[in-house]
């Protein structure tokens, strides 16, 4: 069975996103994929500590980060409070991750609204 | 792995701590006043002094506290056990400076200052050889990761903080504190301290205590900042005077929580800027992790070879995390000369006489052709993620590259690091509370606002983290050129990468 890592799981739930943009901000973000977690294995890639002040994954955090410095995602300056999703990350999902998830694709569509609409109201 | 994992890993903590609290006595005649060149001097209770002198504290001595940096900053050769003194006197500094603000409540008192200073006393009791740099190691032990697993009892915790966690838990160490307890007449809460080791609280209403411990700006934090900074000749400083006034709790939805009032945003970017300063400038400092990755050498040159450690007259493989407990920095040099094996005794000694691997290709945007659309970058970049598949995957790349490169030297010896970031989201964690804006009668409670929020030094520290990440391979000084080569060859095959002429330059190859 080929692995997941947690960056596949984040940039495939992302290329599903409704919309380019969403807020940066730690705490819906990882509340919001915790949320998800709870409902869909797909996402069990992701360790929560729950013992933070709110719920805090390092593969998540980690992940982030990466799709970041890889340039598959992007902030605004100059206060970088908005993540931008790039033509790369489409590029990457399509290229690198489309095959691994094709029979869950429903599945990622599913959990990128609901991460949507759990960040909106958060 | 399941529930037995815990009771095995239980069992050998028991075992582990009839060697460590063996002997040891509960008699300390007064209080003792301990000096400290960076907080000065600190009065510790006999009962803390009695657990210092236990030779499960006392080996911390023998593990630095800022890993192999002492090969590079020679000054850092600072101990676990210094920094546990610091540690507790920073515990009570903070505690002090809250228990002003509340006197006469029920909050901050002399029960809860016992629990405190004996969680900061005992918070890094878990640790093994070398710090964080045989933690690298450990936390990829099956046991370690039932633990810290989605189905494990610690999920989502540090490997070293559970080994103490447990170990206050256990059977062994509550038999010498109640000895303790009756020979000094308290009482402790001895699930209280194993659980703000990790992190956690025992109810909502008490989440303040664990806090100071083990929270965006604890004891331990600032202690670290200060000490690692000092002894590695990077003066950092925070304005801790500050924070002092500023500290507060409240309640945040149902969590009683530490907050700072407004003048205490200051200090708190300073803890953040400070923290990555450490880590670009000291533990990511790419001769440190060279010396970091020739400890890792060592270990799985022990494990490839099926050599049996021995210490105490226990054997150990090194492929259980409790192993590593019975480890120092003294013990992991001793093996050179108690094991009869050439080749642990040349990589072993290259570490202790600092013939350090060098860098035989950099892997960061600087040396990668058009890196930001390059889907390969991705690809190894996920491989920062600290998980056992991503340690496999580096592992076959490390041995694909000693291929390349005709065997030059011990597989054990070439090495793909790709440092994870260092964790930034205590911004996040942290509450500043600001005056409601109305002012005299009509005053309302004060606005908590996130530290972010106020200010964006998070994001720009992240960023700056981002474009500071650097990526190495590792290989033995006599065989740098040809891994470069090679080296170079495998990542851009395997990757669809292009490497610049930077590459040469950084790792100073001709």
């Amino acid at each position: 069975m080929e692995v997941l890592f947690p960056d596949d799981v984040l940039a495939a739930i992302l290329n599903f996103y409704p919309g380019d943009e969403f807020p940066a901000a730690r705490e819906p973000l990882h509340r919001g994929i915790l949320e998800l977690e709870k409902e869909q294995e797909l996402l069990n890639v992701f360790v929560f500590d729950e013992d933070k002040v709110f719920p805090y994954s390092e593969e998540l955090d980690q992940a982030f980060g990466n799709l970041e410095t890889s340039g598959l995602l992007g902030k605004f300056n100059p206060e970088l409070r908005i993540y931008r999703i790039s033509q790369n990350l489409r590029d990457y999902y399509t290229a690198r991750l489309k095959t691994k998830f094709q029979a869950q694709e429903d599945e990622l569509k599913d959990a990128a609204c609901k991460l949507a609409a759990l960040i909106a109201t958060s | 792995m399941s529930k037995g994992t815990l009771e095995a890993v239980k069992t050998k903590i028991e075992s582990f701590l009839e060697v460590y609290l063996a002997g040891a006595t509960t008699e300390v005649r007064a209080p003792k006043a301990i000096h400290d060149s960076l907080w000065g001097t600190h009065l510790f209770q006999p009962h803390e002094i009695a657990l210092l002198n236990t030779p499960l504290l006392q080996r911390l001595r023998q593990i630095h506290q800022t890993s192999l940096a002492y090969f590079t900053f020679p000054s850092a050769t600072h101990t676990r056990f210094e920094h546990t003194i610091g540690v507790v006197n920073q515990c009570d500094k903070l505690f002090e400076a809250l228990r002003k603000k509340y006197s006469g409540g029920a909050l901050f008192n002399e029960e809860d200052l016992l629990n405190v200073r004996l969680s900061a006393l005992l918070h890094d009791c878990g640790h093994s050889a070398f710090s964080h740099a045989s933690e690298e190691v450990y936390r990829f032990c099956d046991d370690m990761q039932y633990l810290c697993g989605s189905a494990g009892p610690y999920k989502g915790k540090n490997a070293h903080e559970i080994l103490a966690s447990l170990i206050v838990s256990s059977e062994q160490f509550e038999k010498f504190l109640l000895q303790l307890e009756k020979k000094y007449n308290f009482k402790c809460d001895r699930n209280l301290i194993a659980e703000i080791i990790v992190g956690k609280s025992p109810s909502r209403e008490n989440k303040y205590l664990t806090q100071i411990i083990n929270g965006p700006f604890d004891a331990d934090k600032l202690d670290y900042i200060y000490r690692d900074g000092h002894f590695s000749g990077l003066p950092l400083k925070v304005d801790l005077d500050r924070l002092w006034y500023a500290v507060e709790q409240t309640f945040k939805d149902d969590d009683r929580i530490l907050i700072v009032n407004f003048g205490g945003a200051s200090p708190l970017e300073q803890i953040l800027f400070c923290k990555i300063v450490l880590f670009s400038t000291i533990y990511h400092h790419h001769k440190v992790r060279a010396a970091d990755c020739m400890l890792k050498s060592i270990v799985e040159y022990v494990r490839n070879k099926n050599i049996e450690i021995s210490i105490n007259d226990t054997k150990l493989t090194l492929n259980e995390a409790t192993d590593f407990l019975w480890l120092t920095d003294d013990a992991v040099f001793a093996q050179a000369y108690l094991i009869k094996d050439r080749e642990l005794h040349r990589l072993i000694h290259n570490l202790l006489y600092r013939r350090l691997f060098k860098r035989a290709l950099t892997i960061c945007k600087d040396t990668i052709k058009d890196s930001d659309k390059s889907l390969g970058y991705q690809d190894l970049q996920k491989l920062t993620q600290r998980l056992p598949e991503s340690h496999r995957q580096l592992r076959e790349l490390a041995r694909q590259i000693w291929e390349t490169a005709a065997k030059p030297c011990l597989p054990e010896e070439i090495w793909v690091d790709l440092p994870h970031f260092p964790p930034t989201h205590e911004a996040d964690e942290t509450f500043v509370s600001y005056p409601s804006g109305k002012s005299g009668e009509n005053q309302g409670d004060p606005e908590l606002r996130r530290l972010t929020s106020v200010f964006p030094a998070a994001q720009w520290v992240d960023l700056y983290v981002k474009n500071k990440w650097k990526g190495h391979v590792f290989c033995p000084p006599d065989c740098q050129a040809a891994v470069s080569v090679a080296a170079r060859s495998v990542i851009e095959a395997e990757y669809g990468l292009q490497f610049n002429e930077w590459t040469n330059l950084l790792c100073h190859i001709e």
